[in-house]
């Protein structure tokens, strides 16, 4: 008995999705990091840094348990790789989130009170791209579990080229940004200019990787 | 005390082990994707094992037996010799009975059959030599290793693939079950009653042939799909969680019989030696063919139902806890495949094993994509017990055989 049990492995796929959840976790902070800055609260934006950091790790053990579970013997109902490339993508969205909160607190950068809109406005375009990427990666284990086609992969399908188009939204925004701070790039110093260019990239990276990961599951739906 | 009479005692003993060992290992496996599924529990798992292989061995199992399992080694060529016979169908027991506690502890998914068949197989060769051994039953033996797996696996892949396709994979789970679930229980029917008759209660020697049974299970079938049809059309829509409760509905039923055509017909493993031995002991004759005093089939029954209380529980016990991949209807594809296998197979007169048939029968489903994930390095231990098993139950009962002989 143990020996026909033994052939179930461990699936990773809700391991994914808890990878996911805490990717989830730490991008939902980001905001709350822009508006610490905005209110001048230095103390908070601290906190909610060494917090990220915290989920960060987690997230990383996560992703290794799951390496762990998935030698070339295990028999899986997608390509392997592209499973481990799925995962690979996710893991960078809790890193970007780790960066923006160490641009942000390694640095007092000076935020310009008329930003405030568009900044938020912007962040939220990429927080959005990834909820809706968090939302493919929660429909994930059930697709499994109906065999990875049928009504619920299309309404998946249509939900990857959903996150496609937010990432898109994304990009314009973070161009308009771009262009917001060089209309006024001789108020700021170098340094700053130079700084928030970083900062604004890596936020832009949130929407990135979230596209990313979705293109690979469609890939993976693709395959079979 | 005549050395026969010592020979009988042991063998009661070593039957009662051998049935013990099967308890342990081989009723787990053939129940294995019903109890993983977590639709049955734990407690309710060993109650239906436990009755149903009692039921299978005491009432339906082998009245009449032959006392050599698949004629691998023909009995008459030991008509001078009784006295032999016995011993070796006593360490026959004890060397099967040995090699299936080691295949137990090294978690090695063996065949009851195979061993008891290897262990005769044994004493064949350290009695008369090789010229004693049927050469044809080793070989359809061999072809079963192939045979039994791919078969399982087919059919674990079709019935999973139908299942998904018409039914997981749609909009309404539900709706979609509630429409084929007359159509499944059609050929449910069908196959159960066939498999129950002939495979069950085989050894009743019913006076019916396939054609006539499968008659009477197409007409009940009818019924039950007429039945079935407009009872689930009156009560409206299939509703939340129809699928799951259908499902593990049939998984139960499956699992039920499964236990019961296990304890009729592998309880032979265990009481055709004894019985052999024992008809020696009355009659002074070695025959073919013996008539089972009933006690012989309750030490059997006794033997296994003990062994599955004792250590076969535990076995089934790590697994609820271990397995969340089996689902009432990969379950069912799995179940449901394997038995339908050793149903056609036995027909077919092949000796096929239900352990290397559940084996096949969960990979087909995982093919079909109905697993999340299988451990493909299983697939080596279970190659290396079809290897090891007759071999080992072989050189197991030599050595019994000649311990016992230099001791009479």
């Amino acid at each position: 008995m143990r020996a026909i049990i033994q052939l179930f492995a461990k699936a990773p796929f809700g391991a994914l999705q808890q990878h996911m959840t805490a990717s989830n976790e730490c991008v939902d902070q980001v905001r709350s990091m822009f508006e610490a800055m905005l209110d001048g609260d230095e103390g908070k934006l601290a906190a909610i840094a060494k917090e990220i950091s915290k989920i960060e790790h987690r997230a990383d053990e996560i992703k290794n348990k799951i390496r762990d579970s998935l030698p070339r013997s295990i028999f899986l109902p997608v390509d392997r790789a592209d499973l481990l490339s799925v995962l690979s993508q996710q893991d960078s969205i809790p890193d970007t989130v780790e960066d923006i909160a160490f641009l942000l607190t390694v640095r007092r950068t000076h935020l310009p009170l008329s930003w405030k809109d568009p900044l938020l406005a912007y962040v939220d375009k990429c927080v959005e791209t990834f909820r809706t990427a968090f939302e493919v990666m929660s429909s994930l284990e059930g697709l499994v579990e109906v065999g990875l086609a049928g009504p619920e992969a299309d309404d998946v399908l249509a939900k990857i080229t959903a996150v496609g188009q937010l990432e898109w939204g994304a990009d314009k925004a973070q161009f308009e940004m771009l262009r917001l701070m060089f209309d006024m790039e001789d108020d700021l110093k170098p340094v700053d200019l130079f700084w928030w260019s970083k900062i604004f990239r890596e936020v832009g990276d949130i929407a990135n990787y979230s596209e990313k990961t979705v293109d690979r599951v469609r890939l993976m739906l693709y395959q079979k | 005390m005549t050395t026969a009479f010592v020979l009988v005692t042991l063998a009661c003993l070593f039957a009662f082990y051998m049935a013990w060992n099967i308890g342990a290992n081989d009723v787990a496996n053939s129940m294995a994707p019903s109890i993983g599924s977590g639709v049955v529990t734990l407690k309710n798992a060993i109650w239906i094992a436990a009755i149903a292989e009692f039921a299978g061995a005491v009432l339906v199992g082998s009245s009449v037996t032959s006392t050599i399992r698949k004629g691998i080694v023909d009995p008459a060529i030991f008509a001078g010799d009784p006295e032999q016979f016995m011993l070796g169908m006593t360490a026959a027991l004890l060397g099967a009975a040995i090699w299936l506690h080691a295949a137990t502890v090294m978690s090695l998914p063996v065949s009851t059959t195979h061993s008891i068949v290897g262990a005769v197989i044994g004493f064949g060769l350290v009695a008369k030599g090789a010229g004693a051994l049927n050469y044809g039953t080793l070989f359809s033996i061999v072809m079963s290793w192939v045979i039994s797996p791919v078969a399982g696996g087919i059919l674990g892949f079709g019935i999973f693939y139908f299942v998904r396709v018409k039914i997981l994979a749609t909009r309404d789970q539900n709706e979609a079950c509630r429409f084929y679930a007359p159509y499944i229980l059609f050929v449910f029917v069908v196959v159960f009653i066939q498999s129950f008759i002939f495979k069950g209660m085989k050894n009743l020697k019913l006076p019916v042939t396939f054609w006539t049974v499968l008659m009477l299970g197409a007409v009940v079938g009818v019924v039950v799909f007429v039945g079935s049809r407009y009872w689930f059309s009156s009560r409206g829509k299939g509703g939340e969680g129809f699928s799951d409760r259908f499902f593990k509905f049939l998984l139960v039923a499956t699992c039920g019989y499964v236990a019961f055509a296990h304890g009729a017909n592998d309880v032979a493993n265990a009481v055709g030696p004894l019985a052999a031995v024992i008809g020696v002991y009355q009659q002074g004759v070695v025959t073919a063919k013996m008539l089972v005093p009933w006690w012989v089939l309750v030490v059997g029954g006794a033997g296994i139902v003990s062994g599955l209380a004792i250590a076969g529980w535990k076995v089934i016990a790590t697994i609820g806890s271990h397995i969340t991949e089996i689902t009432p209807q990969n379950g069912f594809a799995a179940q449901f495949g394997a038995a339908t296998t050793v149903l056609i197979c036995s027909q077919m007169g092949l000796p096929i094993s239900t352990t290397h048939t559940i084996v096949g029968a969960v990979i087909g489903v995982g093919m079909a994509r109905g697993i999340q994930a299988l451990n493909l390095r299983v697939i080596r231990n279970i190659v290396l017990s079809w290897f090891l098993t007759i071999p080992f139950a072989a050189g197991a009962t030599l050595l019994v055989f000649r311990v016992i002989e230099a001791f009479l």
